[in-house]
Order: C-alpha cells, then structure tokens, then sequence
C-alpha cells in the first residue's frame, strides 16, 4: 500500500474562549492521496480553515494526528507552500516581485544565479515575466495572487494549500487562475489541498471534493469528480457530469441531502 | 492679471495677505502700541538678528541640545521597543509605565533637572530624551507586536524562525510605525530643546528670546519668533522627505 | 469569572512594573543624603502637607481652571472655524501655510510675546493657552473636513440636504475621528502652556509653586509639585481619553469590528 501525501487520523480541535470550549471539529479522519488536488468545502464557520490550519502545522489539534508522507506533523513540514486569500496581506509591500519570491529560497542553500534562475522559471510559469522590480502594491489583485503562486512553486514544495486563493479576484480573473492553478499542477506533480467556499470551483478543479458539514463538524462525504484532465472551463462546465455534481455537493454543503 | 496670480503659490499670496493684516492690526488694532511689533518691525528685528553672532550661537545651542537629545533617544528607544516588542509579557508589563511617562510632559521635570544638573546644554539634552524616549520605544513595540498575523503565518508556513521573522517581517512592517515615532520626536525635539532655554535657563533660542523680551527688545523677540517658525518648518520638511524615501511602501 | 480573572491578570501585568520602582525609589533613596535626591518618604510627608489638600485651592484650582477655559475658548474658535475653511478648497490652500508656520513656532515661545501684550495676570495665561492650544485643532479641522467620504457627501446630496446641513450634519461629525486627535494635541499644548505662562508670569498655579520652590532651595517641595504635576497631566490624559471613548462610539465600534 501506497503512504498517502497527508494523513488526518481522528483529529479533533477544541478552542477554549471566555464563554466555554467551543468545539470545531470532530473526529474528522481523511487521507490526501500522492499528487491528487483536493478541495474542502462546507458551510461558512465549518472550521475549514482551521482545518487547513492544522495541515500546515501552524496549529496542532486536540486530538488525533495528522501525518505528512508518514511522519508525524508537529510544526510546518519541509515542502508545503502555501497560497492565502489576502495576497495583500501575505506579500511583503517593502519587497519587490522578485525579492518576495526568492525570499522562501534563502533558507534553502541555492547559489545566487540559481535563485534568479529560479524565480525567472516562477514568473514564467505564472505569466509575470518583467515584474521582477515592481512592488505588489503596483498589482492588481489577480497579478498579486499570481505572485504569491509564484513564490509557492519557487520553492518547489510538493504539497500546495490554499485557502479561498481566488476569493478577492474578479470573476474573469478567477477563470484564469483556477486555469492556472490546474496548469502548475500538471507542470509539476504537486499535490494540493485548497479550501473553498466555491462549489462549481471545487468541482472544476478537483480530484476528490471532501465536504464537511456539522457543529462540531465532521466529514460528511467525500466526492470523486471523474471529469477526465485536462479540463476545460467551456467544456467542463458544460458537462453533464459537472451539473450533476455541483448539485449534490451543493445539497451536501446547505444539508439537504 | 489673473493668469499671473494663479500662476503664483497659493503659500506665497497667503503669506503677503498674512504679513499685510499683521501690520494693519499691529498699527491700528487694539493692541498697537511699543509692545506689538508689526509685521515690518519683526522682519528687521530679525534681520539685525541675523548679522548678530549671539543669534547664530543661540541657534547653533538650540540645535545642538536638539540633536543630540534625539539621536540618544532614537538609539535608545527604537532597540528597546524591539525587544520589548518581542513577546506579549513584556510589551504588556511595560505598556503602562510607558504610556504614563510618555504623556507627562518634560516641562514637569525642569525643577529637578536644575537642581539636579543645573541650567546648561546637558539639561536640554536630558530633557529632549526625556521627552522623546517612551514615546518612540513604546511606539516601536506597538509596531512590532502589530505585525500582520497573516505575513507572519505565512512565513512560519515556509519555516523562517524567530529571528528571521523579526529581521524579515517584523521590523520592516514597524519601520511604518517607527517612522511616525521619530518624526514626532525629532519636532519635539526642537520644542523642547527651546523649553528647556525658556524655562530652565539652559542656553540657546529659549535664553536668548526670554532676555531679549525683559529687556524691552520688542523687535528682536519678533524676531526670534519668526526664526522659531522658520526652523520648525525646515525640520520637518526635511524629515517628511527623508521619511517618504526610507518607508516608501506605506500611503501608496 | 474567567472574565474576572483575565482582567485580574491584565492588571497586574501592567502594575508590577510601577510598583517595583517606586519601591525601587523608596528603598535607594532612604539613606540618601543628597540634597537633590530626598528620601522618596520624605517627599511623600511633605505631599501630604501639601496637597492632601492644604494648599490645592490656592495653587491647584486656578491651574485647571485657567487650563480648561483657555482650551475651552481654543475648541469652540478653530473647530467652526476648521470647518468653514476645510469645506473650501481654496480657503484651505490659502489659510494652511500660515496656520502651518504658527504651529511650528514652540507654543511655550509665544508666552513672553503675551506677557509683552497683557502683562501677567490670568487673562494673560488664558489667552496663551487658547491660542497655542487652537491651532493644532485648527489643522485637524481642516483636515478632517476636508477629507470627508465621498460616497456619504453624495448620499447626502441625494437626500437633498442644505449646503449648511451638508457641513455641519454630515461632514463636522465624520470629520470627528481625526478633530480628535487635533484636541488630544492641543490639550497636551494647553497643560505645557499652563505651566509654562505660570513660571514665567510669576505668581499663583502649580508651576509657579515648584519653579519658586526649587529657586529658593525648598526641595522636597519641589519635589511634591513635580509628583503632583506628573500625576495630573496622566489624570487629565485618562479624562480625555475617556471623553474621546464616549463621543466617538461610533468609530471605534466599527474599527473593532474591522
């Protein structure tokens, strides 16, 4: 048997505040297969960022474990990136394109010419060749979420979590990095983890679409979209399979199924 | 003749209407008499001032305590604000002792500050630290204990440490914070340092406009006056520029 | 009870730091036998004789009076008047260099110019104060007016509100946050000035008490008015701050929530 890329075993997390422990998720166990995209969707206040938070290692659960390739998480795993929704908050202003992207690379022992190297090959692959000397705030919102993509695959991780990346984009600019997001993955095999509050997005993206729904919440179902890749927003969308889809996890999500 | 004037600075036309209404109530106002210069008299009291050596050290005194008092305070202070900034105990515990000697003001402490150091540039300095140095470290500390928690998460998700976060994020995005701090300080610096001539007797601008107004020099007090507003406006031009070049990030 | 205790917690992290040093001073300082550092416990006698509250009427009262009718009389003369000039666009390049250039002036320098004017009684004081204090108000004002929300002086042009409305319903009121930290300012100038005209007008208030005191070598004397004059200028900020808190419900209702 294969070791999947992240393991959630049975975790549970409990926040203690001034009016009692509030409880937030429930034995919640589910494993993130080698290479998959998997999006966590539920209600809003389900406690998916907080799951989310837990998988990057900035938080530890209550109860239960989470494993990444077989060790045990206990702070943030070599290898992880990740994408956070405010790009305006998560890009550093005093630092220009490039020096943000390179920043992750300082820790690894890279030679200079090899980290330009490195970020050149980011901003091409997210189409932001010639920003290098910019600063973020000279971006728009989507370029700056395409810069903090970019800083994520420079440090070429092998697990990507994101949560609500798109969420403060125009819708256009949504289409192009949901696009995006698919075309890093195939360039380079990382699995990724994203949560969303966006149905059709998760449906469109995913490999399994892991729903979580209660107080506290638990793992409701799982979904496997059996879309084949590469998709397509105008073909995807317009499959049968993809309506289908989206309403059931829809009903899932608003618990009427 | 309109294009003309709206070619000129509004700062410019305002000044001239300022000066024009200053020598109209200081000739006819109620107040006009040998006390109330007009606007004419303080410009050549400060003209006669300005070939006047005793004027010129007076400034050089000013500018000194000034100086000095500030860049003791900045090293001082902004290195403490770090630390305590560092971790929510300290920044918590000092907070209040901070906040109480940054709003007293240094004027209180001029009688022990004679007593206890006597009327000369030392005292300005202590006192221009006095003034400058809770503010600008507890400043500091706020800035630091106020960095994004979002940049932070973030660089812990890519493993920087501790140190790394204070050298990366911390103190660049309290850089903005700390800016503020010495900006202050640095016009506080200057009032102070005439304060302390004043009130305390040290010597420079304060000293000299104290004599120069009990010896019935009604122009040269103008005069001074004028010289206090005209070094307050140059201090901080320079600094707000210096300023939009370091922290050139905040108020994009 | 959790609340209680956390507020318990927070209390004495902020105070243990104070009272270690004035237990600090109380200990260093009582075998002092420098004239100019007294025993922290003999300073604090002679406090007792003093302001607990023998001499309060004489000294402490007309300081505070003079300092709140002279702020009294800045607030009520810059914030119209901020108003009127932050609601023109010319008026406020016109009139901010030469309120900018007044303000640099250190406010305690123009004391001896009204001392030239009004000799040195309490009309003198008061109008020192009200006139350093009004200036900083006066910017703020300007400021605070004329940066008001675009989008609520549409929505109250919509509503078809009178320019006069307009200014002083709409724009006065949203301008309050920032005429707030103008009267914070200008209140700490009219505390300073307050003194300040004090020492150098001779005669009755808290300052000249402690100026006298130290000329004549009384100086533990010295030392209680100091003490007194650190304590009221941290009440009188807290006292603003409250006010601040009260009038401006608003704002930080909405800031928290941001």
């Amino acid at each position: 048997m294969t070791i999947p890329a992240i393991s959630i075993r049975d975790v549970t997390m409990d926040y203690p505040t001034p009016d009692g422990v509030n409880h937030v998720l429930d034995h919640v166990s589910y494993d993130v297969a080698e290479g998959h995209f998997v999006s966590i969707v539920g209600p809003s206040g389900v406690g998916k960022t907080t799951l989310l938070r837990l998988l990057t290692g900035l938080a530890s659960p209550t109860g239960g474990e989470i494993h990444v390739r077989g060790e045990r998480l206990t702070s943030s795993p070599e290898g992880l990136a990740v994408v956070l929704q405010d790009y305006t908050r998560s890009l550093m202003p005093w630092l220009t394109v490039a020096k943000n992207i390179s920043l992750p690379l300082r820790r690894a022992k890279m030679s200079r010419s090899a980290v330009q190297e490195r970020v050149q090959e980011s901003l091409a692959e997210v189409g932001l060749t010639g920003t290098e000397r910019s600063y973020p705030w000279q971006l728009s919102g989507g370029m700056q979420q395409r810069v903090s993509i970019a800083r994520a695959i420079a440090v070429r991780p092998s697990i990507l979590v994101m949560d609500e990346p798109f969420a403060s984009v125009d819708a256009q600019t949504r289409f192009d990095l949901e696009d995006l997001v698919l075309k890093v993955r195939d360039d380079f095999g990382i699995t990724t983890v994203m949560v969303t509050h966006d149905i059709d997005e998760a449906v469109y993206l995913s490999d399994e679409i892991v729903v979580l729904h209660g107080k506290p919440a638990a793992v409701r179902d799982v979904v496997k979209v059996e879309i084949p890749f590469p998709r397509s927003q105008m073909a995807t969308r317009n499959d049968h399979r993809f309506a289908e889809l989206r309403t059931r996890v829809y009903g899932m999500v608003r618990g009427l199924e | 003749m309109p294009g003309i004037i709206r070619r000129i600075p509004a700062g410019v036309i305002s000044t001239i209407i300022a000066l024009l209404i200053w020598q109209l109530i200081g000739s006819f106002g109620p107040l006009a008499g040998d006390s109330f210069a007009t606007a004419s008299e303080a410009i050549a009291g400060l003209a006669s001032l300005l070939t006047d050596s005793t004027f010129w050290a007076a400034v050089g005194q000013t500018l000194q305590m000034a100086v000095i008092g500030f860049v003791i305070s900045i090293v001082i202070a902004v290195p403490l604000g770090l630390l305590i900034g560092l971790s929510r105990f300290s920044y918590r515990s000092t907070k209040f002792t901070f906040d109480f000697f940054k709003v007293i003001p240094p004027i209180v402490i001029i009688p022990i500050a004679i007593l206890a150091i006597g009327p000369n540039i030392t005292m300005g300095v202590v006192l221009v630290i006095f003034a400058n140095v809770f503010a600008v470290a507890i400043q500091t500390a706020y800035g630091v204990r106020d960095t994004d928690p979002v940049l932070l998460e973030t660089m812990r998700c890519y493993r920087f440490g501790i140190l790394q976060q204070l050298l990366y994020a911390r103190l660049p995005s309290a850089s903005a914070q700390i800016a503020v701090a010495i900006r202050l300080a640095a016009s506080a610096a200057l009032i102070v340092a005439v304060v302390a001539g004043l009130v305390g007797g040290a010597p420079g601008l304060g000293n000299l406009l104290m004599r120069l107004q009990s010896g019935g020099q009604v122009e040269k007090t103008y005069g001074v006056l004028l010289a206090l507003g005209i070094l307050g406006i140059l201090m901080s031009r320079l600094i707000v520029r210096g300023q939009r070049r370091i922290i050139f990030w905040s108020g994009r | 009870m959790t609340r209680f205790w956390r507020w318990l917690l927070a209390v004495l992290i902020g105070a243990w730091l104070p009272i270690v040093f004035v237990a600090w001073w109380w200990n260093a300082s009582a075998e002092s036998t420098n004239p100019f550092f007294p025993p922290l416990s003999v300073i604090w006698e002679q406090f007792k004789v003093n302001w607990i509250f023998e001499l309060v009427p004489v000294h402490v009262v007309p300081s505070i009076r003079n300092l709140l009718i002279g702020f009294l009389i800045a607030v009520v003369i810059a914030i119209p008047a901020g108003t009127l000039i932050g609601a023109s666009r010319s008026g406020t390049r016109y009139v901010e260099p030469i309120v900018d250039f007044i303000r640099s002036i250190p406010p305690v320098a123009l004391v001896p110019i009204f001392i030239l004017l009004l000799g040195l009684d309490a009309q003198m004081r008061i109008t020192s104060i009200a006139f350093s204090a009004s200036f900083p108000i006066l910017l703020a004002t300007i400021e605070g007016v004329r940066s008001t929300n675009l989008v609520v002086l549409d929505t109250a042009q919509s509503f078809r509100l009178s320019p006069s409305a307009i200014l002083w319903r709409v724009r006065l009121p949203g301008a309050m946050p920032t005429v707030f930290s103008g009267l914070q300012v200008g209140f700490q100038i009219a505390f300073v000035v307050t003194i300040a005209s004090e020492v150098l007008g001779s005669g009755f208030g808290l300052g000249a008490f402690t100026l006298i005191a130290t000329d004549s070598f009384l100086i533990v004397d010295a030392w209680t008015g100091v003490v007194l004059l650190g304590i009221l200028g941290y009440l009188l900020n807290i006292v603003f701050d409250l006010v601040e808190r009260l009038s401006l419900r608003w704002y930080y209702g909405q800031k928290k929530l941001s």
